[in-house]
């Protein structure tokens, strides 16, 4: 008995090991190829021959990296982070205060997000257009700073497994609902926001779509349009290093960043989806 | 006595003043952000309205940008690519149940197959596109030097084929929505009561039956939460066929709605019909969306008789 679940586990790990390379691969394909010389793409082999690192000063010389990613950083750090702290106010509003009218608030809040984000980019581009803010940053901050519905629905949840008499024993000691906020409910949820924010940093950091919709100033596009721009003026030539090298470029922030938060996120995800 | 309901009403009135001030913002997005674009789109559909001029001085054409929409056979075409994709969502659900079981038997090294099933999960899909579409290149690429290397003479021409295109696109999605169908589906088998597994041990249930007479039933609303989302991702397929295709793709064989209606916008101008397109669209996620509301809460109100009897 105890041999037989020695086989499964070994066939199970070996099953699971070819899966993962074929998730990976991409990404190892993508590094190594990024590294060779534009005539050896079509030669045999995984590792580059030479290592060549002309594709990354070539991108570096072209395009404007650090003035993108800082663009990038702009629309995805303080709106989330902003747009989080909106969120959970909103949460424990809906989770914790009685007012006239949640559920049905609540409930249109929710209606919004079932349409779809193509089907109003149209009109939204043409209030930003007439607002004169195509020119600057500011059609991807402000949606932002307004808070996120799924986020909302998530952490109303989380809340409404904490007890009340934790926010009745805070209005007896002479809090408002400003201090119970901040000082009860913001760290009680810290876990759960700070994976949420995460995953809708990580959403906004590789946002391509509205971005090339709304930004009209190539000063103010995020690294994924200069990147996209960049690649596809090298898909005509097949130039595939370079082509890779920009991928790279996208890619290794994102990953660093799951590295760091790689537990947290997938806990996060499980939990949050058990509740539903 | 008169106090008392006095304080009361003060403290009701505070909570409606709290309240209302903690959900202000949201509000306020969701008028500013959809209520009145989805108002603006409504009206422009059935305007002859050129990008750029004020909307209020375009002329109004009735039903026409309908019309000429469910006339124009690109529209057609698109609309079915975009649903034809959708195959990839039941390949994906197969996969992801038969991992999601084999990555929680409680072995030590589960964890870090999931941390890199999800990886693709959280990459940028504008650099993956780039990626796939290189690796499926018929010259070189190495999708079609491994499939030669395993024997198969004539690979497909991947990137030219019209057959073959949206199966590049199909591949990539599945490859990229695995990770987060494992996880939720993780999540769902890890909710089931370990009583039901025990019970089929005692009837000496084989492993298999097992599991497709418990937990495949069981994980049934992950299931049906992963159809509905697949639809509506499925349903606004833009960057992929854009970055890998160029949009329309060879015969016009990757082309999507949502290509449609940009294309239309911001290319040619024909704003009002964007419109149209895109309220169609809408319409389409707006109905599948509800019709999960409306299972789920005939399911949730179904476990709750269950659970009072």
């Amino acid at each position: 008995m105890k041999r037989q679940k020695q086989i499964t586990d070994t066939l199970v790990f070996v099953f699971l090991a070819l899966g993962s390379i074929v998730m990976l691969y991409p990404f190892i394909w993508m590094i190594f190829t990024s590294f060779k010389p534009k005539m050896h793409i079509y030669l045999a082999g995984l590792l580059p021959r030479t290592w060549d690192f002309s594709s990354y000063i070539q991108i570096w010389d072209e395009i404007p990296l650090v003035r993108g990613f800082l663009n990038t950083i702009l629309y995805s750090v303080p709106p989330v982070f902003i747009g989080s702290l909106v969120s959970a106010g909103a949460a424990f509003a809906f989770a914790k205060i009685n007012f006239k009218g949640k559920n049905v608030v609540f409930l249109i809040l929710l209606a919004g997000i079932m349409i779809p984000f193509p089907s109003i980019m149209i009109p939204q581009f043409v209030m930003f257009s007439q607002l004169q803010m195509l020119q600057s940053p500011w059609p991807l901050i402000l949606p932002k700073l307004t808070g996120n519905v799924l986020m909302i629905f998530f952490l109303r949840q989380y809340l409404n497994y904490i007890p009340d008499s934790v926010i009745e024993a805070a209005k007896i000691d002479g809090c408002n609902y400003f201090d119970i906020y901040h000082r009860i409910i913001l760290p009680l949820v810290t876990p759960a926001l700070t994976a949420h924010g995460v995953l809708w940093f990580i959403g906004s950091w590789n946002d391509y779509l509205a971005p090339t919709i709304f930004i009209k100033n190539e000063k103010w596009q995020p690294v994924t349009v200069m990147v996209a721009k960049f690649n596809e003026q090298y898909a005509i030539n097949t130039h595939v290093p370079r082509i890779m090298a920009g991928s790279v470029m996208l890619l290794v922030p994102v990953l660093i960043i799951y590295g760091i938060f790689q537990r947290w996120i997938i806990e996060s995800v499980m939990f949050t989806s058990i509740k539903e | 006595m008169k106090t008392k309901t006095y304080k009361k009403t003060y403290f009701r009135v505070l909570d409606n003043i709290w309240g209302y001030a903690f959900v202000l913002i949201p509000i306020i997005g969701l008028v500013v952000f959809v209520v009145i674009p989805l108002c603006m789109s409504i009206y422009a559909s059935f305007t002859a309205w050129p990008l750029g001029q004020k909307i209020t001085s375009a002329k109004w054409v009735g039903l026409n940008n309908y019309i000429t929409m469910f006339n124009t056979p690109l529209f057609w075409k698109s609309l079915g690519n975009t649903f034809f994709y959708m195959i990839g969502i039941p390949i994906g659900l197969v996969l992801s149940i038969i991992y999601a079981a084999l990555m929680n038997r409680g072995t030590r090294y589960e964890n870090v197959f999931r941390v890199i099933y999800y990886t693709p999960v959280i990459t940028s899909t504008v650099a993956v596109s780039f990626i796939f579409q290189r690796m499926f290149m018929s010259d070189g690429g190495v999708v079609n030097n491994y499939l030669m290397a395993l024997g198969i003479k004539n690979p497909p021409n991947w990137m030219s084929h019209p057959g073959y295109t949206k199966w590049v696109i199909i591949i990539m999605a599945v490859w990229k929505g695995l990770g987060s169908s494992i996880i939720l589906y993780i999540a769902g088998m890890q909710g089931i009561s370990r009583t039901y597994y025990e019970a089929a041990k005692i009837d000496g249930a084989s492993w298999f039956y097992t599991f497709r007479k418990i937990t495949i039933p069981l994980l049934m609303p992950v299931t049906f939460y992963l159809i509905v989302t697949g639809i509506i991702g499925g349903a606004q397929m833009y960057v992929e066929p854009r970055l890998i295709f160029t949009g329309n793709g060879p015969a016009n064989s990757t082309f999507t709605t949502v290509i449609h209606l940009y294309d239309n916008t911001f290319r040619y101008s024909k704003a009002g019909y964007g419109s149209a397109v895109a309220n169609i669209l809408g319409i389409i996620v707006f109905i599948i969306t509800a019709f999960q509301f409306y299972i789920n809460g005939r399911r949730e109100r179904y476990e709750e008789t269950k659970t009072n009897n």
